[in-house]
């Protein structure tokens, strides 16, 4: 799931690209295999029709393979999302509150993460995987940087959205820029920077102290 | 004799004249629910979900592919095709109506901010106070930039104001993929088709079905698209139709039969095409007759017109087997057969009009149906076959007996019959004692049709998209809008401390859609005044960075606030999208005010779940507690009308025969036929259900003829076995077998019902056959020892 999911299924109607033009996709690929943990900073930026302005917030993430996840928005953290493979914990610390999703929730953390942007990066995806389920709309590279346009095909994934951008390296491999733009002509964009890879990340990043906060769990 | 041709001619004419009139009335109900008693709770409730709220003039049309954008495609182009021939369809859904039209929703928004408590409306007023309304709209920001939820996204970034935070039914509009609309991989879609007109009638309902599915399939160019059809329309076409053919293949097939016991007995054609014309005659007279008479026929009642045929032709068998030694002329023989034809056709129908003492409307249906018709064959057999047998009747001795008759004169054959009734009686109740009783089985599959496009459809749309069948449906009624309400805000509470027991998973209660006219009018009177205000809120919006696109709820739920100002309460939401949200919420029209919300049980608590919510005009059912309070409560009902059946022959008997030994023989005869009965449905494997019991009330009413005709002939023969066993064993011969032709060949019918009660009666006829013609006579001699019988018979 995650950007596995995504970039597993993205290539599905690249027939209409070359190999040539789909090769820095697959380099990418290739160096998402190499990642095991990653950690990364970044700026959040919320363009909304119904705003005059956009809206700009830094934050952190940090992945650990094969499931753990953890996504700071704000300095000091004002939304933490924590992922594992017992669920979703999503924390509000300036509120006091928390809610805890299970992982197969249909309003839970993976889609609600999937649709802001805020993927993990595993790296076991291949090209043939990738091309299954996700299209293609359309790749530039510009220098060093690579510019995939593409959609889910999974109408869960797809729901609403005008199409899913990717900015990558196509050196490195190194993630640059994620965004969602939706159909209603709004858009959500995460640019990753001081990224990481490989790094010995704490345990203790992926569990969070939940005492004296109200939590309430979809489960129940 | 020109007379009397004129009076035939006349009688044939006033016959059709009488059919055409009954059948033009006829009109078959599909609802398995007119067939069980009205004072069920459990049948209460679903009548009143079926009558409200399964839409009886909406077909779902299902499109399944192999990738999610050739379904999206393929049911988006049905919907528009349907649309589009407005003769036909007045409306084709293929998504939610806010969905292409997300103004529209601001509507029903406002109907749900009218209903709210006080406090969310002082709240509201508070949140758009000068003081506050910066302070929300920052709120709001933050919220816009640091919330992980799209939903929450989405909604707040067009209700800056927070207005719809408040309502608690937001999850209706939930972005969730799957929905009414599409499965989770959207490989399955549904399209909600709407007739132009209703649908009065399960012809109608034909017609417009066939009309739809020739228009989807000859458009669809792509054969990997698979299209499937069901809901009301198509049931009631599929299940009337089907009831059509049943009674068709069931009243062809028995007539066959028929033919063929009455070809092997006396092998000439004259008197039978006579005896099957007749026989069509009484099928048409009794069905016409019922058209006139009754209300309605259930599909299922009517299937039972085989039945009619089966026992009809036993007087036709005695008429004929009399004008074969008959002498006379027509006066005599009918004379002759009159005091036997009325004495049982008067108790079968007797019989089976006590049905009408039970509380079942299916069984009073069943009851009359088959009533008239074993009155109106015993008339047309008397009246019109009596003197045809004397015209025809063949002028030599040679050909007046039947070819069975020295089969039943023979000893050896006799002896071989005894002994296979002894066996088949050790078999069964072997059966009986090491199996037991027969499982039981009163679920609603077993009123269904056995194959069924519809139910499969059903079946498999529950399985693609929401699967709600273990749920209970919550039905709150009222004389008007205030009862509703009142008994909504009783049944919350229970609704609550029953999930803190554990009893119930989850619920939705229509509470918060139900008006609250208090609140609607207290509510409108607080935030109309807020309308001025919107200037300034716009202006502070547009200060806090936000823009005009944001403001476009928070204007509209004010301007409708406005337009409802003055209208009488309580206010009900009446835009497309607005109905299409409640259609299976709530209804309100006068006289009719109805909730509908869904409780999800925990396993094992839906018995005690059902007993502690439901009260007076508040209903939780499902098709699975309908078919557990049948199981509690039929076999009670139908042991109380057998033993009412059965008293009531045990009298007319005790008149009759006039011997207690002879009264003790006949209710050992009939236990032995009922328990041996409960052996075979045992042996194969057939389970106790509504129609199984009915069966056991119709084996009362016909199968106990034979005794009673055997015990009979024994006292109108002196104690006389072989001549008894002359007179009748081959009339009881012809009745059985051609009323368990009759029963039997109910067992091929598509509905279930019909087909478990046909192979019920079908079976305990040939068992009660067997026992009386061959067991019977064996004990009577054990009862009356010889020189001892006839004095006591005859005293």
């Amino acid at each position: 799931m995650g950007l596995a999911f995504i970039l597993n299924t993205a290539l599905s109607q690249a027939s209409t690209f070359s190999a040539e033009e789909l090769a820095p996709l697959q380099v990418m690929l290739a160096a998402q295999r190499s990642v095991h943990s990653l950690s990364a900073d970044f700026t959040q930026i919320r363009a909304l029709r119904t705003l005059r302005s956009p809206l700009l917030i830094k934050g952190k993430l940090w992945f650990q393979a094969p499931n753990d996840f953890r996504w700071e928005l704000g300095e000091p953290p004002k939304t933490i999302l924590i992922e594992t493979h017992q669920g979703v914990i999503i924390i509000h610390p300036s509120k006091n509150q928390a809610e805890k999703r299970p992982l197969s929730s249909s309003t839970g953390s993976i889609s609600d993460a999937r649709s802001l942007g805020m993927m993990r990066l595993p790296g076991e995806g291949t090209l043939e995987e990738f091309q299954k389920q996700m299209q293609v709309l359309s790749i530039k590279t510009s220098g060093s940087r690579c510019h995939v346009e593409m959609l889910p095909k999974d109408p869960a994934a797809a729901r609403g959205l005008a199409s899913i951008n990717f900015d990558f390296d196509r050196v490195t491999g190194h993630w640059l820029s994620f965004e969602l733009v939706t159909r209603e002509g709004s858009s959500l964009m995460n640019e990753f920077s001081n990224v990481q890879i490989n790094p010995k990340i704490p345990r203790e990043l992926f569990e969070y102290d939940l005492s004296g906060f109200k939590v309430t769990d979809e489960k129940e | 004799m020109r007379k009397s041709r004129f009076f035939w001619v006349l009688l044939a004419v006033a016959t059709l004249a009488y059919i055409a009139a009954g059948f033009s009335r006829i009109s078959f109900n599909v609802d398995i629910l007119r067939l069980l008693p009205t004072q069920l709770h459990q049948v209460q409730g679903l009548s009143l979900f079926l009558k409200n709220f399964a839409l009886p003039n909406e077909l779902i049309i299902t499109v399944e592919a192999d990738d999610p954008e050739t379904a999206k495609i393929e049911a988006d182009r049905i919907s528009t095709l349907l649309r589009s021939q407005t003769g036909l369809v007045k409306n084709a859904v293929s998504q939610p109506p806010w969905e292409s039209s997300p103004a529209s929703l601001s509507e029903f928004f406002t109907f749900l901010l009218l209903n709210q408590p006080p406090e969310t409306i002082a709240e509201i007023r508070k949140k758009l106070s000068p003081q506050q309304t910066k302070i929300t709209l920052d709120n709001t920001i933050e919220e816009l930039n640091t919330s992980v939820s799209p939903e929450k996204i989405t909604l707040l970034s067009y209700d800056p104001f927070g207005l719809s935070s408040s309502l608690t039914t937001a999850s209706l509009f939930s972005g969730s993929q799957q929905s009414e609309f599409s499965s989770a991989d959207g490989k399955f879609r549904v399209v909600y088709v709407e007739s132009a007109k209703p649908l009065g009638n399960y012809k109608q309902a034909d017609a417009w079905l066939k009309r739809i599915t020739a228009l989807c399939q000859s458009s669809s160019h792509n054969h990997s698209v698979k299209l499937a059809f069901t809901g009301e329309p198509a049931f009631v076409a599929e299940i009337s139709t089907g009831m059509q053919w049943d009674m068709i293949t069931s009243g062809v097939s028995t007539l066959l039969l028929i033919s063929l016991i009455f070809w092997l007995c006396y092998g000439r054609i004259s008197p039978l095409r006579w005896l099957l014309f007749l026989l069509q005659l009484i099928f048409l007279l009794a069905l016409a007759t019922a058209g006139l008479f009754l209300n309605e026929l259930t599909v299922v009642g009517a299937g039972f017109a085989s039945v009619m045929i089966g026992l009809s032709v036993d007087y036709g068998y005695f008429v004929y087997q009399q004008s074969l030694h008959h002498q006379g002329g027509v006066r005599q023989l009918q004379w002759k057969c009159i005091q036997n034809i009325a004495w049982t056709s008067s108790t079968t129908a007797a019989a089976f009009f006590a049905l009408n003492l039970s509380s079942l409307p299916g069984l009073s249906q069943l009851g009359n149906l088959v009533g008239i018709g074993v009155c109106i064959g015993a008339l047309v057999m008397l009246g019109v076959f009596a003197p045809i047998a004397v015209r025809i009747r063949p002028s030599t001795n040679a050909s007046t007996s039947s070819r069975l008759e020295p089969l039943f004169s023979s000893t050896r054959f006799i002896f071989f019959c005894e002994l296979a009734t002894l066996g088949m009686i050790v078999l069964l109740l072997g059966t009986l004692f090491i199996k037991g009783f027969p499982g039981s089985d009163f679920s609603a599959s077993t009123f269904r049709p056995r194959i069924s496009a519809s139910q499969s459809t059903l079946e498999h749309l529950y399985s693609r998209l929401h699967d709600d069948r273990g749920m209970l449906s919550l039905i709150v009624s009222g004389k008007n809008s205030a009862e509703v309400l009142s008994r909504l805000k009783e049944v919350q509470p229970k609704l609550e401390a029953a999930t803190k027991k554990g009893q119930l998973k989850s619920f939705f209660s229509p509470l918060s859609l139900w008006p609250d006219v208090t609140r609607q009018r207290e509510n409108m009177a607080d935030l109309a005044p807020l309308e001025s205000q919107l200037p300034r809120l716009k202006k502070t919006a547009e200060e806090s960075g936000f823009t005009e696109r944001a403001f476009g709820l928070t204007a509209s739920i004010f301007g409708q606030i406005r337009l409802w100002k003055g209208v009488s309460l309580p206010l009900w939401p009446e835009n497309e999208t607005s109905k299409w949200i409640l259609r299976r919420l709530a209804r309100h029209s006068e006289g009719n005010q109805l909730a509908l919300g869904i409780v999800e049980p925990a396993p094992g608590h839906e018995e005690e779940l059902v007993e502690s919510i439901t009260g007076d005009g508040i209903y939780l059912v499902s098709w699975g507690s309908l078919g557990d309070e049948l199981k509690r409560t039929m076999p009670g009902e139908i042991f109380h009308v057998a033993l009412a059946l059965f008293a009531g022959i045990i009298l007319i008997l005790s008149f009759a025969l006039r011997s207690f030994r002879a009264i003790a023989l006949f209710v050992m005869t009939t236990l032995l036929v009922l328990a041996c009965l409960a052996g075979a449905m045992s042996l194969f494997g057939m389970k106790l259900g509504f129609f199984n019991l009915a069966a056991v009330l119709l084996l009362l009413g016909t199968g106990t003829d034979y005794s009673i005709l055997l015990l009979l002939g024994l006292k109108r023969n002196k104690g006389d076995v072989p001549q008894t066993r002359h007179d009748l064993s081959l009339v009881i011969f012809l009745c059985c077998t051609s009323a368990a032709a009759g029963f039997g060949s109910l067992a091929w019918a598509n509905n279930m019902g019909l087909a478990t009660l046909g192979k019920t009666c079908a079976l305990g006829l040939l068992i009660d056959g067997m026992i009386s013609l061959f067991l019977l006579p064996r004990i009577w001699p054990l009862l009356f020892p010889k020189g001892n019988a006839a004095g006591k018979m005859t005293s």
